[in-house]
């Protein structure tokens, strides 16, 4: 395979049919570009839940260097992310590194024992560095703001549960020495942190995370909440006394970076309630008078890829879930938490969910319009470590 | 628009084939010219008049210098002219904020950088070669001066080897521009298709697949968001497994380019020379530069080495012009500090080899493969020494004081497969093995095949980049 192999051709005369290298390439170009006519461009990639670019238009833009530059690199992007067969092409291209190069990771994603995937993350990156300390600072910042009011859960990403299904000596980070530092921080500004470890621990057993996203189940979410109730004293939501749905082939955010052939789907279990939600316009601080009322769970998203997004509708700014307990409850979170809310209906009257990624104002005007009983910060170590909303709005109020 | 890509294989590609094919003998040259200046253009137009004046400055001085033939005096004011005209901009554009910068630390001046150069023009110190290649030769007489502009203008910006070589000399393709009929036959288009294809593969099944070791350690300089281990926490053992994966990678990618630039070549009718001959399995350092990129080595030994006298005026002179080669190679591979050691430290190497190393070296059979190869990879840690994300100092304190950190255990088993067929690859046995496969046609178009096609999957798979970021 180098450049001399020239030298040795055989010189063959004749037709096209006596090339058959030459005619395999030429149909595959050409293939290729028949197929590129022949399918219709499309709007969005479900698999990688993205808006997929159109063809540029030509205008007169194109004659300015500017406006040429733009052009040729909007074209560069349509034809990446139209060219045909692209799933296709991405599922081969995981099935030869996993397969025959025998790798143990695909897309940057773990592919550990038992079909569990798991996050690569050989450390904080330089914006992690960054962000985690102000985020600390945010939930101190909040406990102390709220004395005995606030409890923070972090929740461990599911390497640190199951250490034992991560391919053998990858180098993952340690996330205990930073929950340690959250815990510090919280506690010394008055608030209670409430940790997950030996809980979830304790039920490594069950099927607590998905093995192809990276939430953890219902069910893993359940005994997050049990240890909350225990804390405060509650009664946790009874699973017996209500009706568990299971969706089956789930197909989560590990699987659409991974893309593995032989990828084990999830199922999907949520509660069926009828209580309400209420999803709010918000448009400044404080509490807001109008939003729209609707059901737990979007039950259209149950039919397509991006099913954890049936969730209390996914991650709406600020929304309220009527429960059929006492009281009211603001839960501040991420997407960990909406398969945790529902369980709260037993428990609270008015479950108050505030999303900081969708929600630009600062907390403290809400809290004293509602004057909660207790307010729970919840987050995945994950996103806890990145997430640049939570300080943007913890640290002001 | 790099060849690995999904806008040049599956668009540009094809369309300038299909152009050139269609196009009437007479026109060949002007579509190639158009279709190369459209590449060229692609990612940065603003420097589009950079290669418009570079041509007009060659072409015109070409002219002068066939024109005052029996004017030395006119003929040497064109060269220079050229040269400065050529080198200017090389300089311009790659050298001159180093050399401000060097001059701030050094002599404690103040000199603000050049803003708006911090981007290359694509493949400037390949092209400049070039030219300059066309305007020495036509100065020693040693070819005609080119008249058709057009043409002249399709060699310079030839897409193939325009941004990583090879580096064809005018005189190379001189012959076959000026062939209009009959340029290329089909066997020599099958040939190209398939080099061609064997290229790709390099550069996306293995270059770009090794490389990601490397940057597992490092990081991914544009992408900050990508989490890696980072070179203070790696083991002794992992830094040297990554810059042997850097070794590899930078070996594939430039090698599986040049294989693809000669493909095309062929598939348009043209020979470029051979740019890479398995430089690994060198058994020292002067056989490691004879084998590896080739064209520039031969660029710089007749264009320096032989006018400064090469080996003709003495052991004492050869080494100063060994010395000057080897400087000079050092500067043209990156405006850095690091390059100019990395260049130097071949210099001392190659000096060595040619006082008393060499006689030794060659009685050996085992040890100077092991000798070559150590020397080298420590030579690509120097070269990658700069790199965003590395350390000179701290790299090199990584590579030999033995440190503990994070164990290279979980990327051989990662990178197992890959490592030993990128150590294949580097062998003669890979050639041995296509010499078997490519004996019947059917094995011959299944290998092209499958390689065309698992290539085309990691071109495609490695543009994958689901939406995550707090998606729900």
């Amino acid at each position: 395979m180098n450049e001399k192999t020239r030298a040795k051709g055989p010189r063959r005369r004749g037709g096209l049919v006596h090339y058959p290298v030459l005619m395999l390439f030429g149909v595959f170009f050409a293939g290729m570009f028949l197929l590129d006519l022949a399918t219709p461009d499309r709007a969005v990639s479900e698999l990688e839940n993205t808006t997929l670019t159109q063809r540029p238009a030509v205008t007169a833009q194109i004659l300015t260097p500017r406006g040429l530059n733009n052009f040729f690199n909007s074209y560069s992007q349509y034809a990446k992310d139209q060219v045909p067969g692209r799933d296709g092409w991405i599922s081969l291209q995981s099935f030869i590194e996993t397969a025959l190069l025998q790798k143990t990771q695909s897309g940057g994603v773990l592919l550990g024992a038992e079909g569990q995937m798991f996050d690569r993350s050989y450390g904080l990156v330089a914006s992690e560095e960054r962000t985690l300390p102000r985020n600390i600072a945010a939930a101190a910042s909040l406990a102390a703001r709220w004395p005995g009011r606030v409890h923070v859960m972090v929740a461990p990403a599911a390497s640190a549960i199951y250490p034992e299904r991560v391919p053998a000596a990858a180098p993952l980070l340690n996330e205990e020495v930073y929950l340690a530092q959250i815990k510090e921080a919280v506690e010394a500004a008055g608030g209670d942190f409430i940790p997950l470890e030996e809980t979830l621990a304790a039920h490594k057993d069950e099927y607590i995370y998905y093995r192809t996203d990276h939430h953890w189940t219902t069910l893993g979410a359940y005994y997050a909440y049990s240890r909350l109730c225990g804390e405060l004293g509650l009664t946790p939501f009874d699973l017996d006394a209500h009706t568990a749905v299971e969706v089956p082939d789930f197909y989560g955010t590990f699987y659409s970076r991974a893309r593995t052939w032989n990828a084990q789907p999830d199922t999907l279990t949520y509660y069926d309630l009828d209580n309400p939600l209420t999803i709010y316009t918000v448009t400044g601080p404080g509490m807001p008078a109008e939003g729209e009322v609707t059901g737990l769970y979007d039950l259209e998203k149950l039919e397509v890829y991006d099913k954890y997004a049936a969730f209390l509708h996914g991650n709406n700014g600020l929304s309220r879930v009527e429960g059929d307990g006492e009281g009211s409850i603001l839960v501040v979170k991420d997407s960990y938490a909406n398969s945790l809310v529902p369980f709260l209906t037993a428990n609270y009257a008015a479950v108050d969910v505030v999303d900081l990624r969708n929600y630009n104002y600062g907390l403290d005007a809400l809290i004293e319009a509602n004057g909660y009983d207790a307010i729970l910060l919840l987050y995945s170590f994950d996103s806890f470590k990145a997430d640049p909303y939570l300080y943007r709005a913890g640290i002001e109020g | 628009m790099i060849f690995s890509s999904i806008i040049f294989l599956f668009h540009f590609l094809p369309f300038t084939l299909a152009a050139y094919y269609i196009a009437p003998a007479k026109l060949k040259n002007t579509v190639l010219f158009i279709c190369s200046l459209v590449f060229y253009c692609w990612g940065e137009v603003r420097f589009f008049p950079v290669m418009l004046s570079l041509i007009l400055i060659n072409y015109l001085c070409g002219l002068g210098i066939a024109h005052f033939e029996g004017r030395p005096h006119a003929r040497r004011a064109l060269l220079i002219l050229a040269l400065v005209g050529s080198f200017g901009m090389l300089f311009y554009f790659k050298y001159a904020n180093f050399v401000l910068e060097s001059a701030n630390t050094l002599l404690g001046t103040s000199f603000a950088p050049i803003e708006g150069i911090s981007v290359l023009p694509l493949g400037i110190s390949f092209y400049t070669f070039q030219t300059l290649s066309y305007t020495i030769d036509v100065y020693r007489r040693d070819v005609a001066a080119e008249k058709n502009i057009i043409d002249f203008g399709a060699y310079v910006v030839m897409f193939p080897q325009l941004i990583a070589g090879p580096i064809v000399k005018y005189r190379d393709v001189a012959a076959q521009l000026h062939v209009y009929k009959h340029r290329y036959n089909l066997a020599q288009i099958e040939e190209g298709v398939t080099i061609f294809t064997f290229g790709l593969a390099k550069k996306v099944l293995l270059a770009d697949a090794v490389g990601a070791l490397w940057t597992d350690i490092i990081g991914v300089a544009d992408d900050a968001s990508i989490t890696f281990v980072g070179l203070s926490n790696a083991s002794t053992a992992l830094v040297w497994l990554g810059i042997l994966a850097y070794s590899f990678q930078l070996y594939f990618d430039f090698s599986g380019y040049s294989m693809m630039a000669i493909g095309m070549g062929k598939m348009m009718g043209f020979e470029f020379p051979q740019n890479f001959n398995y430089p690994y399995i060198s058994a020292s350092i002067t056989e490691f530069w004879r084998r590896w990129h080739m064209t520039l080595s031969s660029w710089f030994r007749e264009y320096v080495y032989i006018p400064l006298g090469g080996n003709r005026k003495g052991l004492r002179r050869q080494i100063f012009n060994l010395f000057i080669v080897e400087l000079l190679t050092g500067i043209w591979h990156g405006a850095d500090w690091n390059f100019i050691c990395w260049g130097l430290y071949y210099f001392v190497l190659l000096a060595a080899e040619k006082l008393f190393l060499l006689k030794h070296l060659q009685k050996g059979r085992v040890w100077p493969h092991i000798y070559t190869l150590f020397f080298v990879v420590v030579g690509w840690a120097m070269f990658v020494g700069n790199d965003p994300g590395v350390e000179f100092g701290l790299l090199f304190r990584r590579l030999f004081i033995p440190t503990g950190g994070v164990s290279p255990v979980y990327f051989l088993r990662n990178y197992g497969v890959l490592l030993a067929v990128s150590f294949l690859c580097c062998t003669p046995l890979i050639e041995k093995l296509w010499d078997r496969l490519r004996a019947r046609s059917w094995t011959r178009v299944l290998t092209v095949g499958v390689l065309l096609v698992v290539s085309t999957a990691y071109v495609v798979g490695s543009t994958n980049s689901p939406f995550l970021y707090f998606n729900f």
